[in-house]
């Protein structure tokens, strides 16, 4: 008797085991299938980009795309761009964020709420919508086509989802904690570094991850608000015409966009405990 | 409560612009010196250049040419070359009066928005001036870039065909060696068109469409902008039925250049109209008498008809350095600016006495550039100033009929409709 | 709300930077967008007059942007509930305990990360009736399958749906998945105790403690896709015809294509609202969730 519920048991573990890796498997080609197309584009000579049926290992790979990217397109100085663009972003996007967000979820009056009101409201704003007159504005003020400038916009991108993300998350942590330092003795100052901040850490980690990877890919800012500084997420519309000045060169723009997701595949596989860790922590519970 | 939370707001930000429009001064000598600042607006640059070409393999010795020639520094700004960026960036460079940058290089879509608006230089006596004007294709200056006080306002870098492409292979293989008249046209279409295969390929994506139907109402002999015109609605129908016979294909309305040119390489064409000098055929290995390559315009009516285009380097009127940006035109409009960007970028000369001077006979495509110049009727691209709302709008009724969606009289209605709205 | 109200000075240094900075950004754009939207701007023709409400009544009659907002309405709400649906799905998969999952959320992450302007070039050639991914793959099965996705309205608005899950369900789902975390796994076993089978423990416990974590989800991923233009601008320009034109599409052509800078306001400041009172509309369905 016992022995037959275990077999069954067995055979129910191994059909599950079995049921898991089929998901498992449609999942990854769905999403790997596209991906790997787009890679071998990227390693393909121009003239034989394109067959029927589709050549799934290339004839002649080729790293010229690459290559030509390297030599022509400047993408030393568009990487250190984006590196310094990026970093200041992040770290002060962070801080201002985090502390926005423990004032919302902390104090509430009617003046607070107002505020926390506006900033979502404003993220109801389409981009576009707002790009010209504000084109206008940046170069009102002197910020176009400037670092500083540049960083404002990309941080203000950021401020929404993150100060949301966050303001719910230190809604999570539990107000008695502070408390019970504050009647020992502690002060405002060292409630926040010393309490919340070390809690907020997960939630911290995976919004700067989303963060860095939606700066990395915002397009519209350094293409509209900039003429000189160049960034890395513009450069794959700024690739050579073919000679009929129309056309555009797929194998150097999949090469580009390989060139972009490179240090987020390296960085998430790298770091992807501590992403996981982060999101599972409760980052992003909304 | 609002009000106040509104003022307190609106003073927080007008202090806050005011504390980084100070600090920005602060810094911008610092980041000029940064190593990886390539910014514009610099005082070390005589000049500022927008251009698509700065990724291409050759610019860097192209620039070397110029600025050695000039003796400008020019700072390269590079322009978006996805048609519909590049496009909004560059109106809303030159609408906003935005003064970073001096000199642009524009098609003839912007052309034909931006030469009544102000927004560009008149170039008649500086640069394109009378010694030099009359070895440009003329009815190319009229039509795109000259304005309605009769300025020049751009300097064409280059002369470009929309060009009869032919499959040589395919025409051995069906037993013509010509096709010259619409019955020539006709047959070979039908000679062609089996399973897979099509006597004729465009590409009829929404805003490339443009170029195919104004082709044919061309070499119908009609008038773009004139749909009561007969001619236009027997291009238009013929065009139609070309899908329905099988000559053409109707997935096509998906296609850009990119596509169409591939099925070309692949044999899956007969025969086509596109611009350059058939690079992607080249890299194919297709390019060759014996395989693809350029061939006479058929003469559907009675004359031959043919589309030319250019880009143009045009001076923004907000320019602050319009001596220097004068000089690089008037480099750009010689035959040694001429010749270094044939060298650059196979960019043929826009100017006729510089082409026979300059591109070699060898080039294969010199022999049919000045048949074209010499055989056939050359135009411009019929545009309206409102272009690209024009073009879209005409590729969307394009397809419509095409898919058999609306009738001839639909079509020809609602065209003349937006050719008197987007004028 | 522990805090005193002599304390409140503290929220208002802390808040200040945020909202200075957003201000910043946002305030003169937005008024002059709204202004803009009362005067009859078309800069490529020179005009620039008073106008009233001309431009939001010319919205209803203008054909384009009727068949845009159509398109608009499908693609959000299929787009969304495809979202809801396989995007909890695959957080329970990323949720499941076996040696693939490490993998599995790595590369989950890869095509959010994409640039969009490479996904929609991607996408034109991926549903290319001779070239394309997706046909080929299709006809190692089907060899005589035949269907150029885009150049019909259904086929065409279906490839563009596909396009954005494909792009934007894997980040979803993760975002789900952190609120699958929270559910306890003695839940679990005391409802196997009781008897309940997967489907019942996933509908009466998993379903309603993440629900409330996946509508607050709704809001931005619906935003936006009611502000997305990206992957249309690269991969049908809104054709066949205007047939997947998104309104936000529609605006970025108006804007800055044409020009019809007073137009293209109107259509913001209505888009604004819709989103606006979607907002609403989904807090207060959330609050009475809740109760």
């Amino acid at each position: 008797m016992e022995k037959s519920s275990n077999r069954k048991y067995q055979v129910y573990k191994c059909l599950a085991t079995v049921g898991k890796w089929i998901l498992f498997a449609m999942v990854a080609f769905v999403i790997l299938f596209p991906v790997y197309w787009i890679f071998i584009s990227s390693i393909t000579a121009p003239g034989e980009l394109f067959k029927t049926p589709i050549d799934y290992l290339p004839d002649h790979p080729t790293l010229d795309s690459y290559k030509f990217l390297i030599e022509n397109v400047g993408l030393l100085a568009k990487v250190g761009n984006t590196v310094i663009i990026i970093g200041v972003t992040l770290f002060v996007g962070t801080i201002i964020c985090v502390m926005g967000a423990y004032a919302f979820a902390r104090f509430r009056s009617k003046g607070v709420n107002l505020a926390f009101g506006f900033i979502i409201a404003t993220m109801l704003i389409p981009e576009v919508v707002t790009a010209r007159p504000l084109y206008e504005f940046m170069q009102k003020v002197k910020l176009f086509d400037t670092y500083p400038g540049l960083i404002i916009l990309y941080i203000s991108a950021i401020v929404p989802f993150t100060v949301l993300i966050l303001k719910n998350f230190v809604g999570e942590i539990p107000v008695s904690l502070e408390e019970a330092a504050s009647i020992d003795g502690a002060t405002f100052v060292q409630r926040l570094f010393l309490i919340v901040l070390p809690l907020m850490k997960p939630a911290i980690a995976t919004v700067c991850i989303i963060n860095f990877i939606t700066c990395l890919n915002n397009f519209f800012t350094p293409l509209y608000y900039s003429n000189g500084i160049q960034v890395l997420s513009v450069a794959i519309v700024q690739l050579p015409l073919r000679d009929n000045m129309y056309g555009v060169p797929w194998d150097l723009v999949s090469a580009m966009g390989w060139i972009i997701l490179l240090p987020i595949i390296l960085f998430v596989a790298i770091f992807e405990k501590q992403i996981m860790d982060g999101i599972m922590a409760g980052g992003v519970k909304a | 409560m609002k009000k106040k939370m509104i003022s307190i707001l609106l003073m927080a930000a007008f202090v806050c612009s005011a504390l980084i429009g100070c600090g920005n001064n602060g810094d911008s000598d610092q980041s000029s010196t940064d190593a990886v600042t390539n910014k514009g607006g610099n005082k070390e640059y005589d000049l500022t250049l927008y251009t698509v070409n700065s990724t291409d393999a050759d610019f860097g010795d192209w620039l070397a040419n110029v600025e050695g020639a000039t003796g400008l520094k020019i700072n390269v700004i590079a322009a978006p070359t996805d048609t519909d960026t590049r496009q909004q960036k560059i109106t809303t460079i030159l609408s906003t009066g935005d003064s970073s940058v001096d000199v642009l290089e524009i098609n003839d879509e912007m052309s034909a928005s931006f030469k009544n608006s102000g927004w560009l230089e008149g170039l008649n006596d500086t640069v394109m001036t009378e010694d030099i004007r009359g070895e440009f294709p003329q009815g190319y200056i009229e039509d795109m870039i000259t304005d309605k006080n009769g300025q020049i306002v751009g300097v064409p870098g280059y002369s470009g065909y929309l060009a009869f492409w032919v499959n040589q292979e395919i025409m051995d293989e069906v037993g013509i060696s010509a096709i010259e008249t619409k019955e020539d046209f006709v047959e070979y279409m039908e000679a062609v068109s089996t399973d897979g295969r099509y006597g004729y390929g465009g590409s009829w994506e929404k805003t490339y469409a443009f170029n195919e139907m104004a082709q044919f109402v061309n070499m119908f002999g009609g008038d773009y902008l004139d749909w009561s015109n007969p001619a236009n609605r027997e291009a238009m129908e013929f065009l139609h039925e070309m899908v329905v016979k099988g000559y053409t294909s109707l997935d096509q309305i998906a296609d850009k250049y990119e596509q169409m040119n591939s099925k070309f390489n692949d044999g899956k064409y007969g025969s086509l109209f596109m611009w350059g000098l058939g690079t992607d055929y080249a890299k194919a290995g297709m390019l060759g008498d014996d395989k693809i390559h350029m061939a006479m315009v058929p003469q559907f009516s009675e004359q031959k008809y043919i589309f030319t285009d250019s880009w143009s380097y045009v001076l923004n009127t907000a320019s602050k350095n319009k001596d220097a940006a004068v000089k690089f035109l008037q480099y750009m409009a010689s035959e040694e600016g001429m010749k270094a960007s044939y060298e650059a970028f196979d960019r043929y000369p826009a100017r006729k006495d510089v082409a026979e001077k300059v591109v070699p006979d060898t080039d294969p495509s010199k022999a049919i550039y000045s048949r074209y110049a010499n055989e056939c009727v050359v135009k411009g691209r019929p545009m309206l100033p409102q272009t690209m709302e024009f073009i879209s709008a005409m590729g969307t009724i394009f397809q419509s009929y095409i898919k058999g969606e609306i009738t001839i009289d639909d079509f020809c209605a609602k065209a003349q409709e937006y050719v008197e709205t987007y004028n | 709300m522990i805090q005193k109200k002599s304390l409140q000075w503290i929220a208002w240094v802390l808040i200040m930077p945020v909202l200075v900075l957003r201000g910043f950004t946002t305030i003169y754009p937005i008024v002059k967008t709204v202004l803009n939207s009362f005067f009859d701007i078309r800069i490529l023709s020179g005009v620039n007059e008073f106008a009233g409400l001309s431009n939001y009544i010319n919205i209803f009659k203008d054909q384009k942007v009727i068949t845009t907002l159509k398109f608009t309405a499908i693609f959000v709400v299929v787009s969304m509930l495809f979202h809801i649906v396989f995007g909890i799905g695959l957080a329970l998969i990323l949720n499941m305990k076996f040696k693939g999952r490490r993998f599995l959320r790595t590369i989950v992450l890869i095509p959010w990360a994409m640039p969009s302007v490479v996904i929609g070039m991607a996408g034109k050639w991926a549903f290319n009736n001779d070239y394309g991914l997706i046909n080929d793959f299709i006809r190692r099965f089907f060899p005589d399958f035949q269907l150029s996705w885009l150049i019909n309205t259904g086929s065409a608005r279906a490839a563009v749906i596909a396009l954005d899950l494909w792009k934007d369900l894997p980040f979803f789902a993760i975002l789900v998945l952190s609120g699958l975390q929270f559910i306890s796994g003695d839940i679990y076993e005391a409802a196997k105790v009781d008897g309940a089978d997967w489907f019942q423990s996933f509908f009466r416990i998993t379903l309603p403690l993440i629900m409330r974590n996946v509508l607050t989800l709704c809001i931005p991923f619906t935003l936006w896709r009611l502000t997305s233009f990206d992957l249309v601008y690269s991969m049908t320009s809104g054709g066949p015809g205007e047939d997947t034109s998104l309104i936000a599409y529609r605006i970025t052509m108006e804007a800055f294509t044409n020009l019809n800078v007073g137009y293209a306001a109107a259509l913001a400041v209505l888009l604004f609202l819709v989103m606006g009172i979607f907002s609403w509309v989904n807090m207060r369905f959330m609050s009475r969730f809740e109760n």
